[in-house]
């Protein structure tokens, strides 16, 4: 599953796991496991741009209609500015917001008016996998640092 | 500043030209016209908030131990089963507003898992909504569409939330999860234009009726419906009516027992949550009846202390300055 990517060769770039996905989780019966159909319509949602249900930060605006109606300089304008608030710290100077409060985005793209699933539910402070579809190398943040913090 | 106020200019001709700028955060004209600007990160390797399905595998993998051993062996209900409200829930309109009923139980498989649980959930002063289905997908979306519903009434700036939105709320959520979310809801409420009652299904769709009856004992109530319900009730029968619907899902459904809930929301702003209103399977009189030993109810000072020691903690209480507020 680690292993997984685009070409029809399977590449290993990180290990897995064996304690959490099993010693079988890097062979090819593994990769084609079909995923659960919520969670690709999660993932989707995250990907697609112009859904009106979706949370990325561009898909509230429709910049290629914005480009040719306003011109080149605000639509780059307004994205910019959408990718300078989705980086790690983006807010104003000035506001004293939690640094993963994500004020700053939440309010360009209308995220603050609404509330869904992905509000409460697997926020990125409580998981305790770090997550990634070609695993970055964590595979258990907590149980890791408790790990070592033991010295076992 | 609001690029939709700005007046609508003259449609330009396309030019696309590239910036040369040092500065690599500034993006060039080709990156807005080919790609869609999105989140850095691929999607495939950002797990999104939500739904966590990271032991989808595992999961799969005890599933498949589950079922050889349910052939093999004779372990039946192996795996725990989610629990259900395999229900009797019901909602009428009558002349000044309207009625809800429910049971409260919930079954996980073929074992009851909550014996007095609330099927009835708050959504907004005037509205409330039944569930039936996995427990906790309802109660979970209602908490949700609740938030959702405050949050509209706080942004628009409206007193009261009306029925028909807190249904249009429900129904797209449950479509978009494509019916994964096993809610089947029973909607009521009263608003401005008057009581309203409608049902929501897991897929997402939804009717409006006088009166409606779902879960597993629908059929049982809506038989007393059919022959019972009237134009322009009183309040009174219509509690009646409900009473009796729910009760025969009761008796003569498995997935639904023990007690009747009710809620009256009046189109006069008023609402009667009645938790308990009918009570056909009360065991407190058999549990009474149970014979137990004398050994068991023993006097004080039947066992003999034979050393006691007392030893104050020393506490340390916060200090507590007042300051008045600056306005």
């Amino acid at each position: 599953m680690s292993s997984y990517s685009e070409s029809s060769i399977p590449i290993m770039r990180y290990p897995n796991d064996i304690m959490t996905e099993g010693p079988n989780s890097d062979n090819l019966a593994a990769a084609a496991i079909q995923s659960h159909p919520v969670d690709r319509m999660q993932r989707a949602a995250i990907v697609s741009s112009s859904s009106s249900s979706s949370s990325s930060p561009s898909s509230s605006l429709d910049i290629d209609a914005i480009r040719r109606l306003y011109g080149s300089a605000l639509a780059m304008r307004l994205t910019t500015e959408r990718q300078l608030a989705s980086n790690v710290g983006g807010r104003l100077p000035g506001l004293d917001a939690h640094p993963d409060s994500n004020v700053m985005l939440e309010t360009l793209t209308g995220g603050d008016l609404d509330i869904d699933f992905g509000d409460f539910l697997n926020l990125k402070m409580n998981r305790t996998h770090d997550d990634a579809g070609g695993r970055t190398g964590n595979p258990v943040m907590a149980h890791s640092l408790m790990e070592s913090k033991l010295g076992l | 500043f609001n690029p939709l106020t700005l007046p609508l200019p003259l449609p330009l001709p396309l030019t696309q030209y590239s910036f040369q700028k040092p500065n690599t955060t500034v993006l060039t004209m080709s990156e807005f016209t080919n790609t869609s600007i999105s989140d850095v990160k691929k999607p495939e390797q950002e797990a999104p908030s939500g739904f966590s399905f990271d032991n989808i595998h595992r999961n799969a993998m005890i599933e498949q131990i589950a079922k050889a051993a349910a052939s093999s062996g004779s372990n039946n209900s192996y795996l725990p089963q989610a629990t259900k409200t395999g229900t009797t829930i019901v909602g009428i309109t009558y002349k000044d507003g309207v009625v809800l009923g429910a049971d409260t139980r919930a079954t996980g498989g073929t074992e009851v898992a909550d014996k007095n649980c609330e099927k009835i959930h708050y959504l907004a002063p005037n509205i409330f909504c039944c569930g039936a289905g996995t427990a906790a997908d309802t109660e979970k979306t209602t908490e949700l569409i609740s938030s959702q519903l405050d949050l509209l009434r706080m942004n628009t700036g409206g007193s009261q939330s009306r029925v028909v939105t807190a249904c249009t709320m429900l129904k797209r959520m449950l479509y978009r999860y494509q019916g994964q979310v096993s809610a089947a809801l029973v909607l009521g409420g009263c608003d401005v234009n008057g009581p309203h009652v409608y049902q929501i299904y897991p897929h997402g769709s939804t009717g409006k009726l006088p009166y409606t009856t779902m879960g597993s004992g629908s059929l049982a109530a809506m038989s007393v419906f059919e022959t019972g319900w009237a134009d322009d009730m009183t309040e009174e029968e219509a509690v009646e009516l409900v009473k009796r619907a729910i009760l025969a899902g009761i008796f003569n459904d498995l997935g639904s027992g023990s007690n009747v809930d009710t809620c009256v929301i009046r189109t006069d702003g008023t609402t009667t949550l009645n938790r308990g209103a009918v009570q056909p399977n009360d065991v407190k009189p058999l549990r009474d009846a149970i014979k137990r030993s004398d050994k068991l109810n023993m006097r004080s000072g039947t066992t003999s202390v034979l050393r006691s020691s007392f030893t104050p903690h020393s506490v340390t209480l916060a200090d507590v300055t007042v300051t008045a507020m600056e306005t």
